[in-house]
Order: C-alpha cells, then structure tokens, then sequence
C-alpha cells in the first residue's frame, strides 16, 4: 500500500497531445477510477504510471518516491490488462500463487496459500483451486487472470479495464466481487474505465477524463450530483442528461431560465449571481423528470409538449417528449403514454442544473436549493 | 405497402461434404403482422440471421415457406420479394449527394419521378437539409437516416433491419434508438428487426421473437418476456441485470409451494403446484427482492456480500448460507449497507417464477 502522486504529469506522441499537464494525489488505500470514453488518454496515464511510457513533462510518485527513471519492475505496482493468459499445465492454485515465490515478492507456503484462498472466495471460485485451466469455463479463467493480479502485495494495483469484455452477466457479477474486495483489502488502487455505473460502483473517488483533459475529480455522489461541467454531466447517466440551451432573463417573479426557442421557461430562484442575458445551458437528468398528472405541485416545475418515442427499459419506460425544438427523455413507470399524446413533464426544482453556455462550467446555486454534493 | 409475413415451418441446414450437416433453423413458426416492429433476438449462433437472410432471398430454404403479404416468396430472387434491407452495411456512395444515394436505385429501374419521391421520404426522416451534402460529411445517426431513406423510397412491403446500432458507442445508441423507433412509428413499415441485444430488442420491438439453438424459444411483448418468461434460457436473456436463477429441491406443503435451497434457506411461492422432491430452479429479478426490516415466514435470511451506490440506483449483492452464487438485490439510491450486515430478503411472490431444473420449462 502507498500513495500515489501525479504531477503535472503530460504525455505528447509527435504533436498529439495525450495527456494535459495532470496532478492527482491518491490516498493510501484509496480506489481511484479513471472515467473516460477511448482515447480520451486512460491508458496512457495508466502507462505512465507503470513506467511503460516515459512522460513528456511532469513526474509519478509512490510512496512518496519520485519515481523518474524507474524501472517497471522496481515500482512495486501490479498491472491486470483485459487480456491475459494463464499457464494451461498449472492448477489454478499454482497459476495464482506462482507470481507471489518470484523474488520480487517472495511469498510463500502458509501466507502464500492464505493470500490466493482469500481472494479465490471473493471471487468465487475456491471449488476450482485444483483445476487446470481448459477445465475452467471462460468467466472463471477471467476470474482466475485477476485473482493472479490480486494476490500480489503491491503498493498499487493498476487496472485497465478487467470488466470490458466479458458479457454483462459476468461483468456485473465480477464488479460485486471487485467492489467486495476492495471494501476488504484496502490496496491502493488505479482503475481505468470508459462505464461510468462501474466507476460509481468501485470509485472512492472519480476522474473524469476527456482529450487528455482531468474534467473533474470527486466522490461518486459529487460527479453525479454537481457535475463540473457539461461534459462530465453528459459522461456519467445513461440515457444521457437532457441539456437545453437558453439564456437567464427576468420574468415572473425573478431571474428565469429561457430556452432558446422561447418554448420552457424555469424559475431561478437559488442564482442571484447569474445576471441578466447570460446564456446557459438547463440540465435535467432523464431520472428526475416524471409524466404529470393532476395539479402542480409546490418546488416543482412542469413542461409541456407531445410524445415523440416511448421505448421500454425493463420495467421502466423511457419517454422522448418534444418541447418546443427540444427532445427531452423522463423515466417514468407511467405505461399510459402514447407516440403523438400530448403530456406535461415534471421535475423537482431543487434537481435543476445549470452551466455556463459559453465555457460550460457549472454555475452554482445557494446552497440549500441544489447542495445534494 | 405495408404487409404482413409469415414463417412457416422455416428450416435451414448448412451441408459440406464429408461433414456431419448443421441444422441452423430448425422449424420456425412466426407471425409478424402488418405494421408492426418484430425484433428477432438471440445470442450469436442463434440462427436469426440465417432467418433473415432466408426472409431477403439471400439465403436457400431447405424446407418450409416465406409468406409476404400471404404469398409466397419461395423461389422469388432478393430484389422481386419487395423488401428494404437497411443498415447491411452503411454503404452509401460517398461521391454521390445524399439525393443522389437516394435516387440512385430509382433510376438504375428507371422509374419515374424519383427526385419528388426522394424529397417526400427526406421530409418524413427529417434529412431534408443534407440532401445536398456528401455522406462524408454526415453524422453516423444521418448516416443511418439515409441508408434507411434509400430503403424505403422504394414503399418495400417488408423492412428488415440487421443489428443496426451494432457499431454506435451508448450515446449513439440511444439516439438512433430512438430514431428508429420513431420512424417505424411513423410510416408503419412491416418491420423485423435482428439483434443480439436484449436492450435493443424490448426498448423498440412492439413483440419480440427470442431465438436459441436454431428455435423460437418464446414471442411475446417486451412485457412478457420481461416479466413472464416461458423458459430458463428467456428468464437469464433478458434483463439488464440478470434475474436471480437459484437451484433448489420442492418441498411439500399444503396448497403452497415451499423451494429449499439449502437445508437452510427455504423460499415460499405462491400458485404452483409442484410435488415434493423435484429439481427446480427459482427465478427472481433483482428489482422484485426487497430487503425487510422485520423477520417473517416469506424472508430469506443472508449477509451482504458487496453494496454498489450507483448514484440513480444501488445494487446490492448477498450470499444465502449454503447456497452458490449470489443475490442481486436492487436498492433505492439512498440506501447504505455494510459487508457482512446480515440481512432479510424478500422475494415479491407474484414475480417469482418457478422452473423446471430439468425440461428447463416454466412451472406455472
């Protein structure tokens, strides 16, 4: 277990810039999840971390050591791929505990077999320690690579996306495993990821990353509820935040939000700072929007408009209604609507997020209307 | 235009000599009504696209019949059978306009007026702005409005749409979805749909036909097979996240049906009339288990083995004393739970379905 420090680091190949000057500081035992769509630069913090690629500027530390110019193997960091075979004339028991009797770790014997059954039970498979790998299925051969990974003592555990590849059953079988594991072990922990229920799932905290570019860093329930900006709001939800262009004005009562179409207005209330003629972008997560019925309800805000799609979500539905130019999608357990109905959507006032239209950072709201972070 | 299809006792078996033949479809019976989405779903190897591929003509028979619009199209080659094969392979002409890939069939049959007719279906798809601009220039979902333009232009009677969100990252997918979906809606094309997506298949198919092993396993609405599966494999198909499969022996009671587990876990059910001693297997879906506050005769007792906060949801997964495997249990997004926190589960008795461990069958 260490710490983990990056500073400033960056990354060019030729003139593509990788990597933006980046600092992170790492806890002891914290889970890091780095959150980003491909090529948005996660592997090659990841790389650079395990001294596979050399930075262009900036420096690693663990443990407080800087560790420029040090090799792989002297980092004491251990690095599970999503690929990555095992030794077929080796039982699982030995292709696990294999890697603990090099001399970097020398683990053996009774902490060795302690270390593998440890983390053979939370991963499930203590039934197969003696099999040899053709007689493993695929889902525990994926178990088996990264119980191999895990089992090691390494100050930091480098993980490039274990889940992507298996199929959804397994991958959600195994993020309850890694999640337990990480509850349990306390290895500091580097994880990279382009799922953002995993990264809500295992994060202690979160990265999100975009074009080399650190977005925002927090909790799961900070990223989720106060996104930085609308990149990192659109990063995270699936279906995505409805995100509606718009300028604050004044109207009834005080500062609105306007959409750009004139079709929805939403009172203000929490943003004083937000002056006149500034143009912002509404945000409402599709979860947060509900079909209405009935009278309006106090600290809640309606629009209306005609159903564009109704698609089933399990036993949710997912909802596109049109207002004004604008598709807006609600979760709802309403099964009523029909393609063409006319409908009013709903949404609790304090659930409102709102960015600045031109740098799309967030603009924050008094505390009490929006603070959920 | 739009018209309906029949499958009829549709079989396809793939023979090389020297080689032991491959039965891929092995007697399909389907109905897909005039206008409506059918998704044709089922992992790889599941043999919906050899049925496709039997229904465009691109594809022998070996036994049984195609019926479009109650006639068959046995025999008929690919482009007399009327039908539109979208998204085959997003291959619009890249020097040609997004008019002009429209236009272009039409006039290969010289047909008459086939710029007005372009112009109307770019009006119902919405593309009407682009019909100057070269596929080079398109997003991926106008792509996909184009190619689906050029196949409808021609009012084909039958629609057939090859896994076409296939290569779109989530956003894409959920737009194009959308789209899609909207579309069909709209001009109310007969329309199969093939994917190995179960997402895919319930968020746009008015019903859904679930393929296994060269067979229909079941057809139904998203809610049915959803919420009523006929079998093991349709029950662990669909779903986000996987139903709950728990291996057990029936047990005698009066009236109710009781599942032991293990010898300590004991799940009562309700209906079912099950005798004693019999392999089955139960079957719940993660948002139909809640955890109690309070004991009582329907809970199971376990322990938490890991709680994910999902922010708009938490999952919470626990391990049943002597049971293998392990619970998912949806949770609301503010609930908290620590590993090893012992825990009630409740198993919602009216979505809690009993199976037969050996026909693999519903016991209902």
């Amino acid at each position: 277990m260490a710490t983990l420090k990056l500073e400033g680091l960056r990354k060019e190949y030729g003139r593509t810039v990788a990597l933006e000057g980046t600092d992170l500081s790492l806890g002891d035992g914290e889970f890091f999840v780095l959150l980003g769509p491909s090529g948005a630069g996660k592997t090659t913090t990841l790389k650079c971390i395990a001294g596979l690629e050399e930075p262009t500027a900036g420096r690693v530390e663990i443990g407080g050591r800087d560790m420029t110019g040090v090799e792989p193997y002297h980092r004491n960091v251990a690095m599970a791929f999503e690929n990555y075979a095992l030794y077929p004339q080796k039982s699982v028991f030995d292709n696990m505990s294999f890697p603990l009797k090099s001399k970097r770790y020398a683990v053996s014997g009774e902490e060795a077999r302690k270390r593998v059954e440890r983390v053979a039970e939370t991963l499930n498979i203590p039934h197969l320690l003696q099999r040899l790998p053709r007689e493993l299925s695929g889902g525990q051969k994926q178990r088996v690579a990264l119980g191999r990974v895990l089992v090691r003592p390494a100050d930091i555990l480098l993980l490039d996306e274990p889940l992507s590849h298996l199929d959804a059953k397994l991958q959600m079988e195994m993020r309850a495993e890694l999640r337990s594991l990480g509850d349990m072990q306390g290895t500091t922990s580097f994880y990279v990821s382009h799922d953002y229920r995993e990264a809500l799932a295992l994060g202690d905290r979160i990265g999100v990353l975009h074009k080399g570019k650190l977005h925002q860093v927090g909790t799961p329930e900070k990223i989720w509820h106060r996104p930085a900006d609308t990149f990192v709001a659109r990063a995270l939800g699936q279906p995505e935040m409805n995100l509606i262009p718009g300028a604050a004005v004044s109207g009834a009562g005080g500062r609105v939000f306007r959409s750009r179409d004139g079709e929805i207005e939403v009172p203000l209330q929490g943003n004083p700072e937000v002056s006149e003629g500034t143009e912002v972008e509404l945000g409402i997560r599709p979860l947060d929007l509900d079909l209405a019925d009935g009278e309006p309800r106090p600290d809640t805000v309606e629009m209306s408009g005609s159903v564009y799609v109704v698609e089933r979500l399990g036993r949710e539905l997912e909802v596109t209604v049109t207002v004004g130019e604008h598709r807006i999608a609600a979760i709802t357990n309403d099964a009523g609507a029909r393609p063409g109905d006319r409908v009013r959507l709903r949404f609790p006032a304090s659930k409102l997020h709102l960015f600045d239209g031109e740098s799309c950072r967030r603009l924050e709201q008094e505390a009490g209307v929006m603070d959920r972070g | 235009m739009a018209e309906d299809l029949i499958l009829s006792e549709l079989r396809k078996t793939y023979t090389r000599r020297g080689k032991p033949d491959v039965p891929a479809v092995k007697g399909v019976d389907l109905e897909v009504n005039e206008g409506e989405l059918l998704a044709l779903l089922g992992p790889s190897g599941c043999g919906k696209s050899s049925t496709l591929r039997m229904i465009a003509g691109l594809e022998d028979v070996t036994k049984g019949d195609i019926l479009i619009g109650g006639r068959s199209v046995i025999g008929l080659p690919p482009h007399r059978r009327n039908i539109a094969l979208a998204f085959e392979s997003y291959a619009l002409y890249p020097p040609l306009t997004v008019e002009e890939n429209i236009t272009f069939g039409m006039m290969a049959r010289g047909e008459s007026n086939p710029e007005k007719r372009a112009r109307e279906i770019a009006e119902r798809l919405g593309i009407t702005d682009i019909l100057n601009q070269k596929p080079g220039s398109l997003s991926s979902g106008q792509k996909q409005r184009v190619s689906l333009a050029r196949a409808i232009v021609r009012q084909p009677s039958l629609l057939l749409l090859d896994e076409p969100l296939s290569h779109l990252d989530l956003s894409g997918r959920t737009q194009t979805r959308r789209e899609i979906k909207h579309l069909q809606n709209e001009t109310g094309y007969t329309t199969v749909l093939v994917t190995h997506d179960q997402l895919e298949a319930i968020s746009m198919a008015d019903r859904i036909a679930l393929m296994n092993d060269g067979e229909i396993q079941q057809v139904g609405t998203p809610e049915e097979v959803y919420d009523d599966p006929d079998n093991l494999f349709v029950a662990g198909f669909i779903g986000d996240s996987p139903m709950n499969l728990m291996p057990g022996k029936s047990a005698s009671s009066n009236g109710a049906t009781k599942v032991e587990l293990s010898k300590d876990v004991v799940v009562s059910l309700r209906g079912s009339d099950v005798p004693a001693g019999k392999d089955v297997v139960v079957g719940v879906r993660p948002e139909d288990v809640t955890v109690e506050d309070t004991d009582g005769p329907d809970v199971v007792r376990g322990k938490v083995f890991a709680h994910e906060q999902l922010q708009e949801m938490g999952y919470l997964t626990v391990t049943l004393p002597g049971v293998e495997g392990r619970i998912g249990v949806s949770t609301p997004p503010e609930a908290r739970y620590r590993r090893d926190q012992a825990v009630a589960l409740r198993f919602d008795p009216a979505r809690t379905h009993l199976f037969d461990a050996e026909s693999q069958k519903r016991i209902r």
